[in-house]
């Protein structure tokens, strides 16, 4: 899909230093605030030389992949191989070497949960290798590559009106977009439901439930590494955070004693069931819930800030170095929270 | 007392190449708005002659098979932890169902889910749940009954409500099949034999008490009596049923199907009566009556009375495939039902 006539601004690359900003993928070796690098420094050149891509089988068709950047969710099967997120540009190679390893067949889906180049820099050098399913009204018979799906906000952010340089290459773009509510597929005999997720980390999250194989993969709205981080310039927010971690929950179903059933993959991190995320949720929601007291008692931000209203979850969340340092964190929930009406 | 039809001439059930077709039972039952007590106990029930019932077993997908013989359809999950039934059909029927159930499985029943009150769907609730075995652990500290005896029941509160009667009032229906554990709104959520099962209330549609169970990995759905493929719905209005909500959970359905190919298979749904569908069926039956609800949405607006709204004949072009006129549930009543169901509105 060519940019369409939204007036939506792309972000001016010029904000490289605020969070959430987005850069194309010729810069994407240049350190964004924004995002989470957790297995390298936070130093101005990224080497992902040695990254190495590790695979983990989750459950039915369902892999996790991780490397750099953001998890990649794997579903392989008879009619080919989808993928949730595709991480950086310069790791498609490894990427697709691990793919290979796990099916030889072709790739037909990308689905993006949300714009930040660490989990949509490798769209346009996987999708070129895929092969869309010709299937369903609306097929592009012309269209050789694999199908990405996204939120259309995803597809306005990475693209820009008819005579702006957009952000990102056209092939990167999302090829079908939804608005609301949620978008179907059926592929590798299973029901997969993208569900858009309002405000959240982004204004163009979506989740993404395998029904069968029973496994969510969250984005960036759930991750285990870090206080949850949202991009406010880019229509994210704490609130629609939370509501997106309910959401998650409300799939979610444990197997036996609160243990298995369900799996959610985060967009960093470890593999989790229903109750890390409930533990997750509660210290979200403990936070805010603090924070906005704090705001109705019409507290400045440093005063909120010395309050420490995160303190007892500092060890396991918290951080004071790096792109997502608690004090960010405060901020940003803070500026969320007097930003509503 | 309930009133049944005799079984003259209507029994054969007709059964298609590859498909099961649910028997057209005369015996079915009828809640039909203007009757108003729950009938009799169902050991006291006028005996049905139930000798004749055949039990047809049809695996659906996944874990699931669909159970006909007179009444409601029967959902049953069978694996290694037990078995699952949705529904229950008749007392009268319970050996044959028992027996069919041991051709599939012979590990203990270890639930029983309820979609609604009505006796064509819960009469064989007491015998069933005697044959079972619950499982220990996890949620049965919080039954009613005694955690080791008999399968759990599982139903919306408004199930045990009607069953059930104050101290001292006589209960329409006998305490051992009254459900064990009941929710109020929104799911109740299970996990059994390696898939998630939910149990999701549909507020005020066929009755106030009726709950759609989804089997989440063999993505099947039980859909209870909101939704059936032989005759238009029946709204108990007496029970709190409405039209409108009717539509609603059809809809809810549909939300929660998933096609496979072009508009075909994914997700199976079993009918309260009826043949096995997919969400292409579900879609069709929920147009039909969101169309004749519109219809006689205007004619109340425009004053009509009820007589005149049945000379106009909102139902006429669906009448050949899903009216009646003879049996417990004709065209007349389905169009008097929702006519009180529409007027009803706010």
């Amino acid at each position: 899909m060519t940019g369409n006539t939204k007036t939506q601004r792309h972000e001016d690359t010029k904000r490289a230093a605020s969070k959430g900003s987005y850069s194309r993928p010729s810069l994407c070796l240049r350190v964004f605030v924004s995002l989470c690098f957790p297995l390298l420094a936070y130093g101005q050149q990224q080497n992902l030389d040695n990254i190495e891509i590790h695979v983990l089988p989750v459950q039915g068709n369902v892999y996790m992949m991780v490397g750099a950047g953001g998890n990649i969710t794997l579903q392989a099967g008879d009619q080919g191989v989808l993928l949730v997120d595709t991480q950086f540009a310069p790791l498609s190679d490894k990427i697709l070497a691990a793919i290979r390893n796990l099916s030889n067949k072709p790739i037909r889906y990308i689905i993006n949960t949300h714009y930040h180049t660490d989990h949509t820099g490798g769209n346009e050098s996987i999708a070129k290798v895929g092969t869309t399913l010709n299937v369903g009204p609306g097929a592009n018979l012309q269209r050789p590559t694999a199908t990405i799906i996204a939120h259309e906000n995803v597809l306005n952010r990475m693209s820009a009106p008819a005579g702006v340089q957009p952000p990102t290459p056209a092939a990167a773009w999302p090829t079908d977009t939804y608005v609301s509510g949620q978008k179907e597929l059926f592929f590798n005999d299973e029901g997969i439901e993208v569900i858009h997720a309002p405000g959240a980390h982004t204004d163009g999250d979506s989740i993404v439930y395998f029904r069968r194989s029973d496994v969510v993969s969250t984005g960036d709205v759930f991750n285990t590494t870090s206080y949850p981080y949202f991009d406010v310039q880019a229509g994210g927010s704490i609130n629609g955070v939370i509501d997106a971690l309910n959401r998650i929950i409300q799939i979610a179903i444990p197997k036996h004693e609160q243990e298995g059933g369900t799996f959610i993959i985060p967009g960093h991190g470890r593999l989790c069931d229903e109750a890390d995320i409930v533990e997750y949720r509660d210290m979200t929601t403990i936070i805010r819930d603090r924070v906005d007291a704090m705001v109705k008692k019409g507290m400045t931000l440093d005063q909120v800030k010395a309050a420490r209203p995160t303190k007892e979850y500092d060890r396991r969340y918290g951080s004071t170095t790096g792109p997502r340092t608690t004090d960010r964190f405060v901020e940003a929930v803070y500026r969320s929270l007097s930003a509503k009406k | 007392m309930r009133n049944h039809k005799d079984t003259k001439g209507t029994k054969a059930g007709r059964i298609n190449k590859g498909l099961y077709a649910a028997r057209l039972c005369a015996l079915g039952v009828f809640v039909v708005s203007h009757l108003i007590a729950f009938p009799q106990p169902a050991h006291a029930q006028q005996p049905q002659n139930f000798d004749n019932v055949e039990i047809h077993i049809l695996p659906v997908q996944g874990n699931v098979y669909m159970i006909i013989g007179a009444g409601g359809n029967v959902t049953m999950q069978a694996g290694d932890q037990g078995v699952l039934l949705v529904d229950t059909m008749y007392a009268g029927l319970s050996d044959k169902l028992l027996a069919a159930i041991r051709k599939i499985s012979n590990k203990p029943l270890r639930y029983i889910i309820d979609t609604h009150i009505h006796p064509d769907h819960t009469g064989g609730n007491e015998n069933l749940r005697k044959a079972g075995a619950t499982i220990a652990g996890g949620n049965v500290a919080g039954n009613i009954r005694d955690a080791g005896e008999g399968a759990a029941i599982v139903a919306h509160e408004n199930v045990l409500n009607g069953m059930s009667a104050p101290t001292g009032v006589q209960a329409p229906a006998p305490s051992g099949g009254w459900p064990t554990d009941t929710y109020v709104h929104g799911q109740k959520d299970l996990f059994f034999n390696g898939e998630a099962v939910q149990v999701i209330y549909q507020p005020a549609a066929h009755t106030d008490g009726d709950s759609i169970v989804f089997f989440r990995r063999s993505d099947v759905i039980s859909a209870g009596d909101i939704f059936v493929t032989e005759t238009y719905p029946v709204i108990d209005i007496q029970r709190g049923g409405s039209l409108d909500g009717i539509i609603d959970s059809v809809n809810r359905i549909i939300d929660l199907a998933v096609p496979a190919d072009k508009q075909e298979g994914g997700t199976y749904i079993i009918p309260g009566h009826g043949r096995l569908c997919d969400e292409a069926d579900v879609v069709e039956y929920r147009d039909m009556l969101t169309i004749i609800r519109d219809r006689i949405q205007n004619m109340i607006k425009k004053g009509m009375t009820l007589q005149q709204v049945k000379a106009a004949k909102p139902t006429s072009d669906y009448d050949p495939r899903w009216g009646a006129t003879s049996g417990f549930w004709t065209t007349d009543m389905f169009v008097e039902a929702a006519y009180q169901s529409v007027s009803a509105r706010k």
